[in-house]
């Protein structure tokens, strides 16, 4: 029937209540699987696909190029996943590594600053003082993530379909409030939005097997047809489009492939003074 | 035939009837197309159909109108959006307003056949 995405602050009962709501719709709930699936999938180690969608960016951290490439296989993944229909995701970003499907439900789950901290106090057995300090750390960490990844800044829940205060509401009424809409027509699935996810599957599959050869290069797909772009300087173009295109007509799925090349003017001017 | 399914297509562009007619002849269908949509919502209102294709951007007429009209005669029939617009708030939209299922042109024949064979599986 749908797809819910649970996304929330730290320490605002994410997790539990992604849980809880599984249950009440007998759907599958899934988190930590995903970081499992895709390092069997890709061949990657499961904590340095953790760390690429996880940790903020520090200038001795993970080279960007390898933060994409790690965090297209998780979204491949994720997309393969969320295919199976009736599933909960509470893992990292579901509402941005997932956009534009009409039968995934996105939801933010808020909560007063001062019952996160409650919450990690006891979790942690440390003082008030010392979880909020943390606390406001983890979120300057996120937002950072949030900013450098995906080009977020704030207001990350204007991207949610559903923005819940879990302080004000019990747990019971917000696993009720989210079943309602999640069984709503409005949220049935659809062959559009299943092409959707699997557009995105495709998509983010092809792109993580092309950014070694490019690593600003995009890729849509549609239908098992791939329409790849990327830049290079007039003297690189052909190559780079016979590079890509046979890299691109080995992956599975993809039957057709089209290669677009815009002019690298920067790569073009560093020729000029070398 | 005695049992066929009776099954209404309107699209503005002749291509898509002549082909969904063309996809859907080898199966136990009765389809009826039509590219005026007046002419459609006509019909409609004077045969129950099993299940109704409908563009949903039309001139004059939009898709949604031949949904509810579809819907008003008998709520047994499904019917099936299509669009070369689609985005994901027209297919909420759409399925809100009690749509069957949502298809963004263009689509393939087994897409088509696969959207309708669930549509009379639930009839």
């Amino acid at each position: 029937m749908a797809v819910i995405t649970i996304n929330r602050d730290s320490y605002s009962m994410g997790k539990v209540i992604a849980e809880g709501l599984a249950s009440e719709l007998g759907y599958k709930c899934i988190g930590d699987e995903v970081f499992a699936a895709t390092s069997k999938g890709f061949g990657i180690a499961e904590t340095k696909i953790r760390s690429a969608l996880e940790d903020a960016p520090t200038f001795w951290g993970i080279p960007l190029t390898t933060r994409s490439k790690l965090i297209s296989c998780y979204q491949s993944t994720l997309a393969r996943l969320l295919l199976d229909d009736n599933v909960v995701y509470y893992g990292p970003a579901g509402h941005l590594l997932i956009q534009g499907v009409s039968h995934v439900l996105k939801v933010y789950l808020q909560s007063d600053i001062e019952a996160r901290v409650q919450l990690k106090a006891k979790t942690e057995d440390i003082t008030g003082g010392k979880a909020l300090k943390k606390l406001l750390k983890e979120d300057k960490g996120h937002s950072k993530l949030t900013s450098f990844l995906y080009g977020i800044n704030g207001n990350e829940e204007g991207l949610c379909d559903m923005v819940i205060n879990t302080g004000k509401a019990g747990m019971k009424d917000v696993i009720r409030t989210i079943s309602v809409q999640a069984l709503s027509k409005r949220y049935r699935t659809t062959t559009y939005s299943v092409n959707c996810l699997k557009n995105i599957e495709l998509s983010f599959r092809v792109r993580a097997a092309l950014i070694d050869v490019d690593r600003d290069v995009s890729v849509r797909a549609a239908s098992g047809s791939v329409f790849i772009h990327a830049r290079a300087t007039e003297g690189k173009r052909q190559k780079l489009v016979d590079t890509v295109r046979n890299a691109a007509k080995s992956i599975r799925d993809v039957a057709n492939v089209e290669v677009i090349i815009t002019e690298d003017i920067f790569e073009r001017y560093a020729e000029t003074y070398r | 035939m005695g049992n066929a399914y009776e099954v209404l297509v309107v699209d503005d562009e002749p291509i898509v009837g002549k082909q969904l007619k063309a996809a859907l002849s080898k199966g136990a269908f009765n389809v009826e197309t039509y590219v005026v949509p007046a002419e459609a919502l006509k019909r409609i209102d004077e045969k129950e159909f099993d299940v109704v294709v409908t563009d949903i951007r039309m001139d004059n007429v939009d898709g949604i109108e031949v949904l509810e009209r579809a819907m008003r005669k008998s709520s047994r029939t499904k019917v099936i959006m299509i669009t070369g617009f689609a985005m994901m708030e027209l297919a909420r939209h759409a399925m809100e307003k009690g749509a069957f299922d949502f298809l963004s042109k263009p689509f393939t024949p087994d897409d088509m056949r696969a959207a309708i064979g669930k549509a009379v599986a639930q009839i």
